[in-house]
């Protein structure tokens, strides 16, 4: 099983504590690096700010990124990352509430891999999380670096 | 070969011709008297000193008793015609009256003659002489006048035979020349009659006291009276009462030597109908030059006039079309002067037609600050024939005689027109226009805020109301989960309720986003299949049930104009309702048919299931209403509300018929006009 870390970012800590509880629930055992909102997420991925010295060849293996987002939302972030060489390859899933169709437009004009509604039902949203990490954790190939 | 006449003596001409018995005249080219015969004088009654060397007709004018007397003008033409011609030229019998010697009285005397005039040529050749030769013959008119008897007559000839035989002589060998001058000369008159004949217009000849003398075909044709009603009778029978005067005008006129070019006026024909007519007058004179009548070409106007009229009445016509014109219309011509002014040009602009037109347009409607480029814009045309302003709807400025700025529309047309240009234009006042869109542009951004601040509304419930549900429902599951062994059956209940009530939350906020987003966006038109739709509903509805018995009965070729996402969204809300409500059947029946209502095509979807009281038909179509228990039929209450809003987005009309037990009916209509075929 790869190992690189699943980076989450989201700032609801119920989402937060549900996410966690539906990978380990799934044996999806990758680190999860958990980040609060947009800024320190492009700070992750870019080794700036707080997560300074960070291993910057290590990529997650996959970012499962909120929409509506403290400081920078994920949509912007999303275009940042794909704007960088080292990440506009990287696997990025929009895991959010909303379905706007505007939401969806701009996430897939901006290169999002895949967009997934958060279901009220936490056994749906158990399921969408395991199929989600079975795909993107043992199925999918990323791009070599 | 020699001659012996050099021996003989040179005889005296002169005196020979003196004295020779004929009557003879030797004139100069000027016509002045260098020669004469002694019978010449006897028979003139003159004396050779006092007429050589003075010009012929000082020496014998016309009887100026004689009004009618023509000697001179002939005798003229005829040395005129020898010095012409270069040939001999005779005369017919003239009258000729001679003055009498003061010592015999004075006066005149009345005397008849015949002439001959023959060219003498000098040695270049030029006629250096004319022989005048008369023979008075005074008394044989005289004598033919008086009706003598025939044998007195002939007594009188028989004693002048000698003389007059060879004068027959002399002018039998002038016959034949005379005979082809003739035959030159009628010819030359028949080809001009055929002309005057054949001619389409009307030509008549009359006298001063308008009496016709000649009435050709075109006027037999124009007028209808043939030439022998007309010859001898006053011209003024072609006179419309109304215009009696018009004659003695014309006729003063001519008298005056006036000549009448395309006098347009008014004649009557034979059958009563009156003749648009232009005619043109000449006076006719005789010889002496004195006007004795006139001869007019009428043409026949009728048609012009006509199409004149026709053209008149179009342009009046065109007048009152400008006229009534909502809009201003002005035309200038190439050097920018006003041609053309409405009723609506005045009232915008406040300048009458009579002050607009001659004036500048750069100095009545334009603002000082775009005179110049007025008139270069102008001076550009007309050089290159490039106008960025020309056919096309533009926006401008312009100005009211007051000095008031406002908002035009305007188009201009440039017309090519004899060499120049003239430009029209519409203006239309946009004042009250640009007003009205600046308060519908407001209207606009406030509505677009309203739907802004809609959207974000709709993003916020989307986004932030559905976030602690999973929450709640998220954490019941933990608890059951995690602590299972620590809850009964009633705490394990509860918190399935919490969760149920959760997800029923989750499904309530979907609907009404749902709902939402129908009323936002665009309506798309397009041909929609309903029988195809209808049919994939019905088999996965089938698909969710496969035990049931439902009978399923869909019409083919109900194709329909308008959103295809959105019809499809009232067919799984109609069919899928139809399925539930039959769900407690043994077995159903589903139908979805058209029918004709008032002439409109009108869908319905009719099942034979648990149906509804009519009494609550009014709670239909409310949000959130529900006629069912829930806990027998699932739903949230929106399915109906979204069927509605889609139909009357589309302009149709949506109700439904139903008993208790007894099955529900929905129809709904998509607007007559969408229908493409059914």
């Amino acid at each position: 099983m790869n190992r690189n870390p699943i980076l989450l970012v989201e700032d609801n800590p119920d989402d937060q504590t549900l996410i966690l509880r539906a990978l380990k629930k799934n044996n999806i055992l990758n680190e999860v690096v958990l980040v609060r909102d947009g800024v320190e997420a492009l700070d992750y991925l870019f080794s700036t700010g707080a997560h300074q010295g960070r291993d910057p060849d290590l990529m997650p293996q996959v970012v499962l990124l909120d929409i509506k987002l403290p400081k920078l939302d994920g949509l912007e972030v999303l275009k940042r990352i794909r704007a960088d060489e080292r990440t506009k390859r990287l696997p990025v899933v929009i895991l959010t509430s909303s379905r706007e169709q505007q939401d969806l437009m701009v996430s897939y004009d901006c290169g999002v891999n895949s967009y997934i509604q958060k279901p009220v039902d936490f056994n749906q949203f158990s399921e969408a999380v395991r199929k989600l990490g079975l795909y993107w954790i043992l199925l999918n190939i990323p791009a070599p670096k | 070969m020699t001659r012996p006449s050099r021996s003989l003596p040179t005889p005296d001409f002169r005196a020979l011709f003196e004295s020779a018995p004929g009557l003879y005249l030797v004139l100069t080219p000027d016509l002045t008297i260098v020669g004469v015969s002694d019978a010449y004088l006897q028979a003139t009654m003159t004396k050779r000193a006092k007429i050589l060397g003075r010009a012929l007709f000082d020496v014998f004018p016309d009887n100026p008793d004689d009004p009618g007397a023509t000697g001179v003008s002939n005798l003229r033409a005829s040395l005129e015609r020898v010095l012409r011609n270069r040939t001999s030229d005779a005369m017919a019998v003239q009258k000729y009256d001679i003055r009498r010697p003061k010592s015999e009285g004075g006066g005149f005397e009345e005397r008849y003659w015949s002439h001959a005039n023959s060219p003498v040529f000098g040695k270049k050749g030029e006629v250096a002489y004319i022989i005048h030769r008369v023979e008075d013959v005074t008394e044989f008119v005289r004598l033919q006048q008086q009706g003598l008897e025939q044998s007195k007559l002939a007594e009188t000839l028989r004693s002048r035979a000698q003389k007059v035989e060879a004068e027959i002589i002399l002018r039998a060998q002038e016959l034949p020349d005379m005979n082809k001058k003739l035959l030159a000369t009628n010819e030359e008159l028949a080809r001009l009659a055929a002309i005057v004949e054949s001619t389409h217009d009307a030509i008549i000849s009359k006298t001063l006291e308008g009496i016709v003398t000649s009435w050709n075909k075109g006027a037999e044709r124009l007028f209808g009276y043939v030439a022998e009603e007309m010859i001898g009778k006053p011209v003024s029978i072609l006179l419309p009462p109304d215009r009696f005067d018009e004659e003695p005008e014309i006729i003063e006129r001519l008298k005056r030597g006036e000549h009448i070019e395309q006098y347009e006026t008014v004649r009557r024909r034979k059958d009563g109908k009156n003749l648009d007519v232009s005619l043109t007058i000449s006076t006719i004179r005789n010889s002496q030059g004195c006007i004795i009548g006139a001869s007019k070409i009428a043409r026949d106007i009728t048609e012009r006039k006509q199409a004149e009229e026709a053209l008149r009445e179009s342009e009046k016509r065109e007048r009152s079309i400008v006229d009534s014109a909502y809009d201003a219309f002005i035309a200038i011509d190439s050097n920018g002067v006003i041609t053309d002014w409405n009723r609506q040009a005045e009232v915008t602009f406040g300048w009458s037609r009579e002050e607009a037109l001659g004036k500048l347009l750069a100095h009545t409607i334009i603002p000082p600050r775009y005179q110049e480029a007025h008139t270069r814009g102008l001076k550009h045309f007309l050089e290159t024939g490039e106008g960025p302003v020309l056919n096309k709807r533009i926006e401008i400025a312009a100005m009211h005689r007051d000095g008031r700025e406002f908002l035009v529309e305007l188009t201009i047309t440039p017309i090519r027109f004899a060499e120049t240009h003239i430009f029209s234009a519409f203006l239309r006042d946009i004042t009250e226009r640009k007003r009205m869109e600046a308060e519908i542009n407001d209207h606009s951004i406030q509505l677009e805020a309203a739907n802004k601040e809609l959207e974000a509304f709709s993003y916020a419930v989307s986004h932030d109301l559905r976030a602690p549900l999973r929450g709640i429902d998220g954490f019941s599951q933990a608890l059951l989960e995690d602590y299972a062994e620590k809850l009964d059956a009633e705490g394990k209940d509860h918190l399935h309720r919490v969760r149920a009530a959760a997800q029923h939350m989750g499904q309530l906020i979907d609907d009404l986003l749902n709902l939402s987003r129908l009323t936002r966006g665009e309506l798309r038109r397009e041909p929609v299949d309903l029988s195809a739709l209808a049919r994939t509903i019905v088999t996965d509805l089938q698909k969710t049930e496969p035990d049931r018995q439902a009978t399923c009965v869909i019409a083919e070729g109900l194709i329909v104009k308008g959103d295809p996402n959105l019809l499809r969204l009232v067919l799984v809300n109609l069919l899928g309702n139809a399925w539930k409500f039959t769900g407690r059947h043994a077995c159903a029946r589903i139908e979805f048919e058209v029918t004709q209502r008032n002439g409109t095509p009108t869908f319905f979807v009719r099942d034979d299931g648990v149906g509804f009281d009519m009494a609550y038909v009014g709670k239909l179509f409310g949000a959130f209403q529900r006629l069912h228990d829930r806990s027998q039929f699932q739903g949230t209450g929106i399915g109906l509300v979204t069927v509605q809003r889609i139909i009357h987005r589309h302009g149709g009309q949506i109700w439904a018929e139903a008993a208790v037990e007894q099955g529900a009916t929905f129809y709904f209509t998509i607007g007559v006009e969408k229908t493409i075929a059914v």
